[in-house]
């Protein structure tokens, strides 16, 4: 069967937006309750700075950390989409290659949205402040926890810059995923391996936040991990191509 | 043509997803929901798959289909190559609706915009014939639409997509008595001579008219696997009250009128199949039934 470039390119136009629909579609309703809970953070944050007394202080950070831990795990158990969705997914008349490549890009794509546009460009605008962050009646720089914290799980740059460390912590936030994605080998569970390895993920880095917050050894882990992502990311794409190979084969 | 060789399908893990086994060393017979199944589906005719729930149809199809693709490319052929849902060229010759429909937030005509990119010979003419013949909203988002309405709607997508290999998965689940009508109208209109239609259904006798071959599956094979013509022309299927008929028979079921029976035909007329009767028959001792096929 001939196929004409009007007809590769629209194929190709419908994958990849086929592609970010299947990793959006997942996420739209997590994605309204992340921003809204963001804000609530936003104002408990301002609690606990204005507290006067260190044990109350105490507990309200404590309370604040647990329902930290809640808010992150909001999204790990939104996360799976439809099996039927998946099903329409695996039945498009594409190769093993374009899917797996098309699916990582789709989920690249959102994720760098959610992360970068979204949470850097919240924390730019709460720390620069702005009319509607003032219409809160919160001042410049009041936050005591910048949002970024929240997914860099707070790190600092002692051993390096903070713009890479934003880079490694991206990749370290969907290295797990990745990694699970192309340990299954059935396409239908998949995507639930993405729901396991997200509760694991959600588990240990809250773990480990909490034993090296701040620290350096916080970044070293960061780094491992980061790479591991990239590293992940890379292989995923070369396994794509080769099991491609093999199914033509 | 599709063929099916020697395929074998179940459980690795208990509530996992089935997968191909390829040797038979590699299952426990516990597990396995197909064994050895060997199919040949040709051309240009439409197929009814029939069997008792959990006995592997949808399995089968999901198989056919590309859903359970690892090991597929050695046991699935389509058009004589061997089959893996990663191969695009052969999986977008088949369209698979399957038994439930995804609640997709998209309305219906963008999304068969959206399909049509993968289907090189879809027709959105053939498309809008079909959703105006099923009286559906082309502005409806598909998610909102009812059961009967969605399995419309992509049932309207697989006429249109000109696929070779139209693989239906219970079609009629949810269509009211007129679509039904204006679903054989549309399987009738589009069958060709390249095309193969599959239709997994437990309402047999609603699509009964089109079929021209049945397979039947049970205890994890296929253990009636003949064409409507041969068997009408081996079997005949009478209602009689005399004892006399009911000692020759091959099955027989009590009715209001004495019994409905599976006689070895004789008479040299090729006669009309009692659906319901001949999957009680074959179900009950299959062996019996294909001793009379050569």
């Amino acid at each position: 069967m001939k196929h004409n470039n009007t007809f590769r390119l629209n194929r190709f136009l419908g994958l990849i937006g086929t592609g970010i629909y299947k990793r959006k579609n997942s996420k739209t309703l997590t994605f309204t309750i992340w921003v809204g809970i963001l804000f609530l953070f936003v104002l408990l944050n301002q609690l606990i700075s204005n507290l006067e007394f260190d044990s109350a202080r105490i507990v309200v950070t404590r309370v604040y950390q647990i329902s930290y831990i809640v808010f992150l795990s909001v999204p790990v158990f939104r996360l799976t989409f439809n099996e039927q969705m998946s099903i329409q997914w695996n039945l498009l008349p594409a190769s093993a290659f374009e899917k797996n490549l098309y699916s990582v890009l789709g989920m690249l794509i959102w994720r760098s949205l959610l992360f970068f546009i979204v949470v850097l460009g919240l924390d730019y605008l709460l720390w620069s402040g702005s009319p509607f962050i003032e219409s809160m009646g919160m001042e410049m720089g009041q936050c005591r926890i910048r949002l970024t914290e929240f997914f860099t799980f707070g790190i600092t740059d002692t051993i390096m810059p903070r713009w890479v460390s934003y880079v490694l912590v991206f990749f370290f936030y969907t290295s797990i995923p990745i990694l699970a994605g192309i340990s299954n080998n059935t396409s239908l569970h998949r995507e639930y391996a993405f729901t396991y390895a997200w509760s694991a993920y959600i588990i240990f880095s809250t773990f480990i936040n909490y034993c090296f917050k701040g620290g350096k050894e916080y970044e070293y882990l960061v780094i491992v991990f980061g790479c591991a992502g990239i590293i992940g990311l890379i292989y995923n794409i070369i396994f794509s191509i080769t099991r491609s190979c093999n199914t033509k084969a | 043509m599709i063929e099916v060789k020697d395929l074998s399908i179940g459980y690795s893990i208990p509530g996992n997803t089935p997968q191909i086994f390829t040797h038979s060393d590699d299952y426990d017979s516990s597990e396995i929901v197909l064994r050895g199944l060997s199919l040949k589906i040709e051309s240009g005719k439409v197929y009814g798959l029939i069997g008792r729930n959990g006995v592997g149809k949808t399995t089968l199809l999901n198989c056919i289909s590309g859903l359970i693709w690892k090991n597929s490319e050695k046991k699935v052929f389509i058009d004589g190559m061997p089959f893996s849902n990663g191969n695009p060229n052969l999986s977008s010759r088949i369209f698979y609706v399957t038994d439930t429909t995804p609640p997709i937030h998209v309305r219906v005509d963008k999304y068969a915009r959206k399909l049509s990119m993968f289907y090189p010979l879809f027709s959105m003419d053939c498309f809008n014939e079909c959703v105006e013949l099923f009286g559906l909203n082309y502005k409806e988002y598909i998610d909102n639409l009812s059961l009967g309405q969605k399995k419309m709607a992509f049932l309207s997508f697989a006429f249109a997509s000109n696929a070779s290999h139209i693989i239906l998965d219970e079609p009629t689940n949810g269509l009211d008595i007129t679509s039904m009508r204006t679903l054989r109208k549309l399987i009738a209109s589009n069958m060709t001579d390249d095309k193969t239609i599959i239709i997994s259904t437990h309402h047999i006798n609603e699509i009964s008219s089109l079929l021209d071959h049945i397979i039947i599956l049970n205890n994890k094979n296929a253990v009636f696997d003949h064409s409507v013509l041969e068997a009408g022309r081996v079997l005949s299927f009478v209602e009689s009250d005399k004892e006399t008929d009911k000692e020759k028979a091959l099955y027989s079921m009590s009715s209001a009128y004495g019994n409905r029976m599976i006689l070895p035909n004789t008479s040299g007329i090729d006669s009309e199949i009692d659906y319901e009767l001949l999957y009680e028959a074959v179900l009950d001792d299959s062996n019996r039934i294909n001793s009379l096929f050569k």
